[in-house]
């Protein structure tokens, strides 16, 4: 069974230029101990999505399922303990700390506010929190700003696992940090994702970070889905044109295996009052007028969903 | 650009996070004009407490032989137009002087994180509505308004307190609206609220101890300011009783003589100056403590 | 060290550049001794991790190092056989801009949000090249149509530009007076991969028409591989690895620079766990004795914490800063 449903999913800011369709009908399901890749450019309403589902942000329109339960407008007590099973770590090591808290007390505090333990149970389920996270004990008494940004996400991570959750959305956890660091983290969220049947999203920007962690991935661009389905099927066969260029536009380390890129013309547009119809369209080198009506995701072969019209004839298929 | 980081974090104290209290008072005492005004504070308020057992006249003590005695070995400072010793009314003054200044500074201040910690962290229609209201006060010149008030609630000195208080709390409401407003977007309040903190242990937690640093400097310039203000206050009549050693009221009944006996307006003058420097030197070292970009 | 490939003139020598910042009190050494030469229509990368002191080399062939924190200053840069350390200012202003430029990471901030985007492009131009207005502004539209940027914005301000224009903006300035080397401290790192690719491509190619020289500066190994020809590998402040693309990528040797390629995940090989770097860069206020790098190498020897060792040829233009090497050869 999916333990995440989402349907139809909306979220509109009302803005003074104008309504943002940051998130604009979108669906997809996780299932149990997976990760879901959400990729996309900035503004294409990745992270609004990952915090939307877990009920930071309130929806606008559409249906969430949490274990088959319809937890869209949860009252307070369910709440309550949606939020002890969905969990989130940011992007950035800098501002997810409170300044003013020891590691200890940050790590603390969701232990303290769950009330599961007494007060003297507290520094030892801490420790042991630091210790899963891999934070060395001397740092217990350290404050954010003398740890670097790898130990810091690691105190993210032990603050968002304090709660046992069932689900975390990682919005760009590995963004802000060095190449030797970001694999020590990756690492870390694989390992415990097996020692405790985590469900993640994984929302990045970064294709190569994608393929290694996620086992489904979804792209977006501006608000709507374009295209999903396993990670290894969207790296071999890439419908969408939009992910064509993406996937093109990746470099690799690898000199002697230069792909051929696809420029795309133009930059994204913004998602303000869109028009309806594919959003990819301005930018897209296949466009026709056909492309200004709406277009849902079709299944285009057994689990690969793409939203294009002109999928088949781009693709011969 | 390279970063020093500490080693040893086990040793860490308060006084190592920038912004911190502890942090603070460590920068402030390396500031060798900081410390001279904190001490020159401090002794006045002291000696202004003991002066009624430490001076050989009272501050209230008439006698008409030494009207108007210019300054000398019995009197350093003088007497003034009742044959009162002018030191002894200046010492015991301090206390009104600087007490006017904390207190009504505390009153602005705390009413003031109040209003703009609610109209800050919930936005929308309250915020537009505090904040409209202490447009209309702000729409006044502070000391206009201070007039105002006082007249209002006649002459006193708890009324001057709170008259002051009112008239300079929407600074302190937009500012702690300012710092919360940047706050409030920060991922550590997200991530507090995806833990389950309700609103208020989330602004008592998170929120004000990060916003309240940029306070702290206005507090420190603030107390200056408003001492200034209760002795213009006093100075035109409208602040405590005029019996009451104030140093503006004492100036306001000096002014009249200020040809023949000058002295009776220099002692009292060159107090509020240096009360005023004195604060406002503690007040810059606060921020430059406060201003990362001056760390080192 | 010799570049025995190219036959080209010398155009920027490095040799033995060292910067120390003060920091609280502390001494941060931010640059150890860093030499390198680029010749003229070369393009290098220079590698490495946030704190590696990249941008400080970039700052210091540049001259615009921080006054008030920086400390130290010691070796020799050489521009044209010109010794760039003893310059006056006046000097250097007139190399600035017109013979090096420097494109900065943010685009956002680096340019002038009152001025319109003609009159920041034409301003170097007729700082440098004493054209008047007119000529300047015809000058500016060209440039612009070079970046790919049509004429009719030359009038706007850059907030009417994304965030991937700006930096084709930004790009026109520094090109604008046909300098001869080119710094790009990260200028794609705050961009999105399509506008990533736009911008790249762009780079490359105004090098090819105007033979351009090079020194890009970023942390990603891609971005090296798809605009640079010889590449710097940066660690605590000094070059542990130099040598043409192919050399570095298909042998690399210092445990470090392998040590960056087994953490990146690859796009064709499929690994259940990526193999991170242990630990951390060493503390820039107190460098070890021996190698840097010996805390966090897999290799280390008592030898290696004991002793510092130089930069030592291996094949071609290949050179490598490690003891382990220095034996075998």
């Amino acid at each position: 069974m999916a333990l995440l449903e989402v349907e139809h999913l909306k979220k509109y800011f009302p803005t003074s230029r104008g309504v943002v369709h940051a998130v604009d009908d979108v669906s997809f399901s996780i299932e149990k101990g997976k990760t879901m890749g959400l990729v996309g450019e900035s503004g294409c309403g990745k992270s609004t999505l990952g915090r939307t589902v877990i009920h930071l942000l309130d929806s606008t329109d559409g249906v969430i399922r949490f274990e088959g339960e319809d937890v869209t407008h949860p009252d307070k007590p369910t709440m309550h303990k949606l939020r002890e099973q969905m969990q989130i770590i940011f992007q950035d090591p800098y501002s997810s700390l409170n300044p003013r808290l020891t590691i200890q007390e940050t790590i603390m505090e969701p232990l303290q506010l769950s009330k599961r333990f007494d007060k003297t149970q507290l520094p030892k389920e801490a420790e042991r929190l630091m210790d899963l996270a891999g934070i060395e004990k001397r740092f217990r008494n350290a404050y954010p700003h003398e740890l670097d940004g790898g130990r810091r996400q690691r105190v993210g991570i032990a603050r968002a696992l304090a709660l046992m959750p069932k689900f975390i959305v990682c919005d760009e956890p590995v963004s802000a940090l060095d190449v030797s660091i970001q694999a020590q983290i990756l690492n870390l969220l694989m390992d415990l994702q097996e020692e405790y049947g985590l469900t993640y999203i994984f929302v990045t920007h970064d294709l190569s970070v994608v393929r290694h962690i996620s086992t489904d991935i979804c792209v977006m661009y501006l608000g709507q889905m374009v295209e999903t389905c396993p990670t290894k099927e969207l790296f071999a066969h890439p419908l969408h044109p939009y992910t064509k260029a993406l996937l093109s536009a990746i470099l690799t380390v690898d000199i002697h295996h230069k792909n051929e890129r696809i420029l795309l013309k133009g930059e994204i547009n913004s998602p303000i009052n869109p028009k309806p119809g594919c959003r990819f369209a301005q930018r897209c080198p296949y466009a026709t007028e056909e492309c200004h009506q709406p277009i849902p995701l079709q299944e285009v072969t057994p689990g690969h969903f793409v939203a294009c019209c002109h999928v088949k004839d781009i693709n011969n298929l | 650009m390279l970063k020093t980081k500490k080693r040893n974090p086990e040793k860490v104290s308060k006084s190592e996070v920038p912004g911190s209290l502890p942090y603070v008072w460590k920068k402030i005492r390396t500031r060798r004009l900081a410390m001279i005004g904190l001490i020159f504070v401090v002794t006045l308020l002291i000696l202004s407490f003991i002066s009624p057992w430490i001076c050989t006249y009272s501050y209230k003590a008439i006698s008409m032989k030494d009207k108007f005695a210019l300054p000398s070995w019995q009197h350093p400072f003088g007497c003034d137009e009742l044959g009162r010793d002018i030191l002894s009314r200046v010492l015991y003054g301090a206390k009104y002087t600087m007490s006017v200044g904390v207190f009504s500074t505390g009153f602005s201040c705390l009413a003031g994180v109040i209003l703009g910690s609610v109209a800050g962290y919930f936005g929308g229609f309250v915020d537009n509505l505090i904040m409209r209201c202490l447009d209309v006060f702000q729409s006044f010149p502070g000391i206009l308004l201070a007039i105002t008030l006082s007249t209002v609630l006649g002459p006193g000195f708890e009324k001057v307190i709170i008259a002051m208080g009112i008239a300079y709390m929407p600074a302190y409401a937009r500012m702690m609206r300012a710092s919360i407003l940047t706050i409030r977007d920060s991922e550590y309040i997200e991530a507090a609220t995806a833990m389950n903190c309700t609103t208020f242990q989330i602004v008592k937690r998170h929120i004000i101890p990060n916003a309240i640093s940029p306070l702290i400097v206005q507090v420190a310039m603030g107390i200056a300011s408003a001492g200034l203000s209760a002795s213009s206050l006093s100075f035109l009549g409208f602040g405590v009783k005029a019996t009451t050693p104030e140093w503006g009221a004492m100036l306001s009944s000096a002014r009249t003589f200020i040809q023949d006996y000058p002295h009776m307006c220099i002692f009292p003058g060159i107090f509020i100056m240096a009360t005023v420097l004195s604060f406002n030197l503690v007040g810059d070292a606060i921020r430059d403590a406060l201003d990362p970009k001056l760390k080192d | 060290m010799k570049n025995e490939t190219t036959n080209n003139e010398l155009l920027l020598s490095v040799q033995d550049l060292e910067v120390d910042y003060s920091s609280g009190g502390s001494t941060v050494c931010a640059v150890n001794g860093v030499s390198f030469d680029l010749h003229q229509g070369e393009s290098l990368g220079l590698v490495g991790e946030t704190g590696a002191g990249k941008t400080t080399i970039a700052k210091s062939i540049m001259q615009i190092l921080p006054d008030h924190a920086t400390k130290r200053v010691a070796g020799e840069i050489f521009f044209k056989n010109q010794d760039l350390m003893q310059m006056k200012e006046k000097e250097l202003q007139n190399i600035r801009g017109s013979q090096i430029s420097m494109v900065f990471q943010d685009p956002m901030t680096a340019l002038n949000p009152v001025m319109t985007v003609g009159e920041q492009i034409a301003e170097g131009i007729r700082h440098h090249q004493h054209l008047d207005k007119a000529h300047a502004k015809q000058a500016a539209i060209k440039m612009l149509e070079t970046v790919g940027i049509s004429r009719d914005r030359i009038d706007e301000y850059p907030h009417q530009f994304s965030g991937g224009m700006k930096q084709r903006v930004v790009i026109a300035i520094a090109l604008a007076c046909n300098p001869e080397l080119l710094i790009a401290d990260e200028p794609t790192t705050a961009l999105d991969v399509t506008i990533q690719a736009q911008v790249l491509d762009l780079i490359k190619e105004l090098r090819r028409q105007k033979g351009t020289s090079l020194i890009l500066i970023t942390h990603d190994l891609g971005v090296v591989a798809d605009t640079c020809d010889k590449v710097a590998v940066v660690y605590a402040g000094e070059i542990v690895e130099i040598g043409s693309l192919e050399e570095v990528f298909d042998h690399p040797s210092h445990p470090y620079t392998k040590g960056l390629f087994g953490a990146i995940p690859d796009m064709y090989k499929d690994v259940a766990r990526l193999s991170p770097i242990d630990g951390l860069p060493p503390n820039p206020t107190e460098l070890p004795e021996g190698c840097y790098f010996a805390d966090r190498c897999p290799h280390a020897t008592e030898e290696c914490r004991a002793r510092h060792c130089q930069l030592e040829h291996i094949t071609g233009t290949h050179y490598v800063r490690c003891l382990k090497t220095e034996q075998e050869g």
